[in-house]
């Protein structure tokens, strides 16, 4: 597929032609697709249930992202979508490593979007990368993957509610203190985290640490989780966590800390 | 202000008092009664913390010194009743 040209355009004051862009004019800024506006080609919202599927061997990013087509990348697949979601939206990811750092931000509406492993197996997708949820009002799950290979925080949410996740391993790769690592960090977020297993959170770094983190204003739900070679399981730093059932600690330094006002219900000590 | 530290590395948690009540597996941190920080669920064969600034004796708490009221009151009864007095 050729290249396509991007050009931004803005209207005039009298919306009877166009000027280039003025960057100090929002407002009516259109951007411009091969001369057609992105309004006209992108959806703005779902009309029905979508399914995208990816492929990190055979797939393609020119691709449609349909079953016998898929995309090559988690990331273009979530920017395909509509940004509303009124509809049940689905990313099946088929097995293999994907190298990439994934952003899931913006999405409004009354649907549902799910990110998982195709197979339901959680150790034969691996991504190699983070993912920073931001800004969203709809459900979101991801599930069934192995994530790894990441800085500072593996899954981080940011002012975004309603985010599920289910069947995930997150490996934080760190067996010695060279510095600080999160598995799942919440931040002005609400979280559900459910069957995770955490492993090689091994830190003394003293600010940023804890397998799971509840930071400002997040609160967190948690449940059968297990940790394996970690420092410390939960931190509740100016946030929340709930937690239901019985945790399980392999080679645990501390099962929960709070800090600065941030409170623990419901997880078991070692 | 004393500081924790976590095998000889400052951990970034200070506070007035620190107590390390290694039978219970916890760490707690208070300015003047508020607790600040706490941790539970330590297990003090894997790590080792210790306070710049000395670390402060566990207070007993509420159940601890009921269990030693109800303690004293039964070795009591019993001695009561072992000399005839009930």
């Amino acid at each position: 597929m050729a290249d396509k040209i991007i050009q931004m355009q803005v209207r005039n004051a009298s919306n009877t032609a166009w000027d280039i862009l003025n960057p100090k004019t929002k407002a009516s800024a259109v951007l411009m697709n091969n001369g057609k506006s992105v309004e006209e080609s992108v959806a703005t919202h779902t009309t029905q249930n979508i399914t995208y599927y990816v492929d990190p061997t055979n797939g393609n990013d020119e691709n449609e992202g349909t079953e016998n087509a898929p995309f090559k990348t988690i990331q273009k697949a979530i920017d395909s979508l509509p940004k509303i979601i009124n509809h049940e939206v689905r990313i099946l990811l088929e097995d293999g490593i994907y190298n990439e750092n994934i952003t899931i931000s913006g999405f409004i509406g009354t649907g549902e979007l799910y990110i998982r492993g195709r197979n339901l197996n959680k150790e034969t997708v691996i991504i190699n990368g983070k993912i920073r949820v931001t800004s969203n009002n709809i459900r979101i799950y991801i599930a069934f993957f192995t994530l790894k290979n990441f800085t500072d925080i593996g899954i981080g949410a940011t002012s975004s509610i309603n985010l599920f996740t289910y069947n995930l391993i997150i490996d934080g790769g760190m067996l010695s203190d060279d510095g600080s690592r999160v598995g799942i960090g919440v931040y002005h977020s609400t979280v559900q985290i459910g069957e995770c297993a955490f492993r090689n959170f091994v830190t003394s770094s003293a600010w940023t640490k804890g397998a799971i983190l509840s930071s400002t204003c997040g609160v967190i739900s948690t449940f059968t989780c297990t940790f394996k070679d970690v420092d410390i399981a939960f931190f509740a730093d100016y946030g929340t966590i709930h937690g239901a059932g019985n945790f399980s600690y392999d080679n645990v330094n501390t099962a929960y800390v709070t800090r600065c006002g941030g409170q623990i219900w419901g997880v078991n000590a070692q | 202000m004393k500081k924790l530290l976590e095998n000889g590395v400052f951990t970034g948690f200070e506070a007035e008092k620190i107590v390390i009540d290694r039978d219970n597996g916890r760490v707690i941190g208070y300015i003047g009664n508020q607790e600040i920080f706490s941790f539970c669920g330590v297990d003090f064969s894997k790590v080792n913390y210790e306070v710049e600034g000395g670390e402060d004796t566990p207070e007993v708490s509420a159940q601890e010194r009921i269990a030693e009221l109800e303690q004293i009151i039964a070795d009591l009864s019993e001695l009561l009743i072992e000399n005839g007095v009930i």
